[in-house]
């Protein structure tokens, strides 16, 4: 029992660093992204990778795997800028796809579907994270981080200039704000974060495969801060708690694996057309 | 002493010249009126100075430099704000808000600063919010400081906009139609706030269509038809030019 | 060998044509990218296995109502899901996500309903072969390619000399000009997404005859719509059907020595080139 709380608390904590990062583009942005879970794969397979081939301290793994996530971020923000919003939404969800395809094909690198086994333990210092207690509080630690950072991003003038972007990029650009340069760099942090989570799931899990990171998983991070409430800052955390309890207490019950994954699906689908229709701004959102 | 010129001025649409041979010295500390019939190309000319368009031919120079050629936000850090002639305010956010987030130079812009706040960090905060609050006072919204722009009358939001452009300290302000839409009460009112705005040492450049105002302030009127410009001067020659009256009259029939 | 290539070409575009007609007519009217066009093609795909395996219904018959069926359960997710959003007139990208929501509702679905295995119909029908010089087409190939195009000259027909079907245009054109002229706009919005899903589920139905069915398979489906639809210019009806058959040509004409899981990668990235080069396109035109 004990040990499931652990296992929740950890994913909770990795899906919130994805719904935090991924509101801070998409919704005090308006950046459309529906492929934040391609920058996930990226960092996690980038960690795996860095951890198992060049063994670099952790810290270093988590800031290279993050930078790689980033710039790959970058990569797609820069042609896509001036694309309108449905564009954008097919763009991401063709990036994400392509993302996927690279992951479960190119051998060499990433032993397409049979995965990447046997990622070793953290060692942080001379601490090795080998429980699941250790590894948990590792997580924390993350997410303390990633809060701070976003808070505080949301709050500052760079903040306040993303949301006017969002608001009105013509009229952002009318009072001399560099609108690409604000985006690309909203977007640069937000995948890096994605990265870092990609990281501490790699570690976790101790083996990925690309179907780990299909475009599902993209819609379901969506989900998350959508439900929660885009825009607000308590919004996307409430979404990943939220959305991440619910179907690991379904599997703790007992409910078959098979079962649960595809009620999973099912209920996230359910919700985020449920929240949509019925209330736009989600859970945590305010009504303006 | 010249503060805005426009040489040779060209817009080419797939074809359609909107704008041509577009020739204009605005002079500092002036209020000049930008006049003339429905899609005579009074707009373009403004989003053409402003970087909005691209130039298709001719030259901008402000303050002696080019301009054409830069992205609007460049244009806006050197000196020229701009309002839109359908308001573009930042419906969710706090009229205040608005105005703050135009600031020049503002610390915390980047995302260093904007994770480490340093003790001039927030003295700078407090000035800027100083700033804003004036800019509000001047156009009168300071008691709607805390409103959501989009709850805002459109009157208001016209003058928060104006405010925003103020915040971004320019030489050069060019309203895009500043009393379309607004009662007798607060066309007067923004008058008035032109003309304060010159005595603050601004040169302004607007378009308009309600004639007494035109009259009532500019100290100079160019008239644009058909993307030309068909007449030039101060408001007692226009008012009396032959040109002038036949391109508004032959857009009435 | 060409004409092989050129007949396996063929059959797989008639389908993609088909599934991405119906992709980019919505687009074309409704202002937004149904991400569950996939899915509807995956409906009509089990709907004949239903019809035809589970109730004993011939095949034909089968696929006509496997269509039908898809049509009355896209018009009843149309009704419940995406219509109140276009009330509120909402944006085209949110709309675009409930789709995106909606395609993954459904798969779970039939998951539930038929089983994860895979399943198929081919064996039912054991296809007549006939023989050429240098190439083999089965009926299967022929009823497939035979219905396609029957289907596109009715819906040409249709779009070119009905009322309803100039009404269409007309609204996917400038819908407030055709509210202004007395078209029931909403009524043609409905009218659109069930011609779609029509379609879509018999691109399904026919597909059937030819590859074996799984809950997955409306993904690969809806990638080949995206892709048609944008390279024959999304909204563009004959452009969507061009885009079609032109990749269902190129990949079996493997100009490229790749193998087939680079595919749909490598077509979306095109796409994605597409997407972003066309705004630098026109601005230089």
């Amino acid at each position: 029992m004990v040990n499931f709380l652990f296992h929740l608390l950890i994913l909770m904590g990795i899906y919130t660093i994805l719904s935090v990062s991924l509101n801070f583009m998409l919704g005090y942005g308006g950046i459309i992204s529906i492929c934040h879970g391609a920058f996930f794969g990226i960092g996690a397979y980038a960690g795996a990778l860095i951890s198992l081939k060049l063994g670099l301290p952790f810290v270093v793994e988590v800031v290279l795997a993050g930078t790689i996530a980033g710039l790959c971020g970058v990569m797609v923000a820069g042609p896509t800028l001036r694309l309108d919003e449905d564009y954008m939404s097919l763009a991401t969800y063709a990036f994400g796809v392509i993302v996927f395809t690279v992951l479960n094909n190119w051998h060499s690198l990433t032993r397409g579907p049979l995965g990447l086994p046997g990622i070793p333990k953290i060692h942080l210092f001379s601490f090795v994270v080998d429980q699941l207690w250790s590894f948990a509080c590792l997580v924390i630690l993350f997410v303390a981080i990633t809060i701070f950072c976003f808070t505080s991003w949301v709050r500052s003038p760079f903040g306040k200039v993303l949301t006017a972007i969002r608001e009105d990029p013509v009229a952002a650009s009318a009072v001399g704000k560099n609108v690409a340069s604000f985006k690309i760099i909203a977007t640069l942090v937000s995948t890096f974060f994605a990265g870092i989570a990609g990281v501490l799931l790699a570690h976790y899990l101790t083996f990925i495969d690309p179907t780990t990171f299909v475009i599902q998983e993209s819609f379901v991070i969506l989900g998350m801060v959508v439900f929660g409430g885009m825009g607000t800052i308590l919004g996307p955390i409430a979404g990943a708690l939220i959305m991440v309890f619910i179907p690991e207490a379904l599997r703790f019950v007992g409910l078959s694996s098979f079962y649960a994954a595809h009620l999973r699906q099912l209920l996230f689908s359910a919700l985020i057309i449920l929240i949509l229709l019925k209330r736009t701004q989600g859970l945590l959102g305010k009504e303006i | 002493m010249t503060l805005l010129e426009t040489k040779g001025l060209g817009k080419n649409f797939g074809g359609i010249l909107a704008v041509r041979e577009f020739s204009l010295k605005v002079k500092r500390g002036s209020i000049t009126a930008l006049i003339g019939p429905n899609g005579a190309g009074k707009t373009t000319v403004f989003n053409l100075i402003t970087g909005y368009l691209p130039v298709t031919r001719g030259e901008i120079f402000f303050r002696g430099e080019r301009i054409d050629g830069l992205p609007p936000h460049k244009i806006v850090q050197s000196g020229i704000a701009r309002t839109f002639q359908l308001v573009r305010i930042f419906p969710r956010l706090t009229v205040l808000e608005n105005v703050t987030v135009a600031l020049r130079n503002r610390r915390g812009e980047s995302l260093w600063e904007g994770l480490v706040k340093t003790r001039r960090q927030k003295g700078e905060a407090l000035e800027n919010r100083e700033k804003a609050l004036e800019c509000l006072d001047q156009v009168g919204l300071s008691g709607q400081k805390a409103q959501y722009a989009q709850n805002l009358g459109f009157g208001q939001q016209k003058l928060v906009e104006i405010a925003r452009a103020m915040a971004t300290e320019p030489e050069l302000l060019l309203l895009d139609e500043p009393t379309a839409g607004l009662s007798q009460d607060m066309t007067t009112s923004v008058q008035n706030l032109i003309h304060g705005l010159k005595k603050q040492g601004k040169t302004i450049l607007f378009i308009e269509h309600d004639m007494r105002v035109v009259m009532g302030i500019s100290n100079w009127i160019c008239v644009l038809n058909y993307g030309e410009k068909i007449a030039e001067g101060p408001p007692e020659e226009i008012k009396n030019n032959q040109r002038v009256i036949e391109a508004y009259l032959g857009s009435e029939s | 060998m060409f004409f092989q290539l050129l007949i396996n070409g063929m059959t797989a575009g008639s389908i993609y044509a088909l599934t991405a007609f119906g992709f980019t007519i919505v687009f074309g009217t409704m202002r937004f990218f149904n991400l569950a066009h996939g899915s509807t093609y995956m409906i009509g795909a089990y709907m004949t296995y239903f019809f035809s395996v589970k109730l004993g219904l011939g095949l034909p018959l089968a696929m006509v109502f496997a269509s039908l069926s898809t049509m009355l359960a896209m018009m009843a997710f149309d009704w419940t899901v995406f219509r109140p959003f276009r009330e509120r007139h909402a944006r085209g990208w949110v709309i675009a996500i409930c789709s995106f929501a909606l395609g993954l509702f459904i798969e779970p679905i039939i998951s539930l309903i038929f089983g994860t295995d895979i399943l198929s119909i081919r064996q039912a029908q054991t296809s007549q072969r006939y023989e050429f010089e240098g190439f083999v087409i089965t009926f299967n190939q022929v009823v497939i390619l035979a219905v396609s195009i029957i289907l596109m000259l009715l819906l040409s027909f249709f779009f070119r000399k009905t009322s309803i079907g100039k009404a269409m245009r007309a609204t996917a054109n400038d819908p407030e000009m055709a509210d202004a002229i007395g078209i029931n706009v909403r009524l043609i919005f409905v009218l659109t997404m069930a011609l779609g899903a029509v379609l879509a589920g018999a691109a399904g139905a026919l597909v059937s005859l030819e590859i074996d069915m799984d809950p997955g398979m409306g993904h690969s489906a809806l990638l080949k719509a995206i892709v048609a639809s944008i390279l024959g210019g999304i909204g563009n009806i004959s452009g969507a059907m061009f885009g079609g058959f032109f990749l269902g040509l190129v990949e079996n004409f493997g100009i490229w020595k790749i193998e087939s899981s680079w595919k749909d990668g490598i077509s979306l990235a095109i796409m994605m080139g597409f997407i972003v080069l066309k705004p630098w396109i026109r601005r230089r035109s």
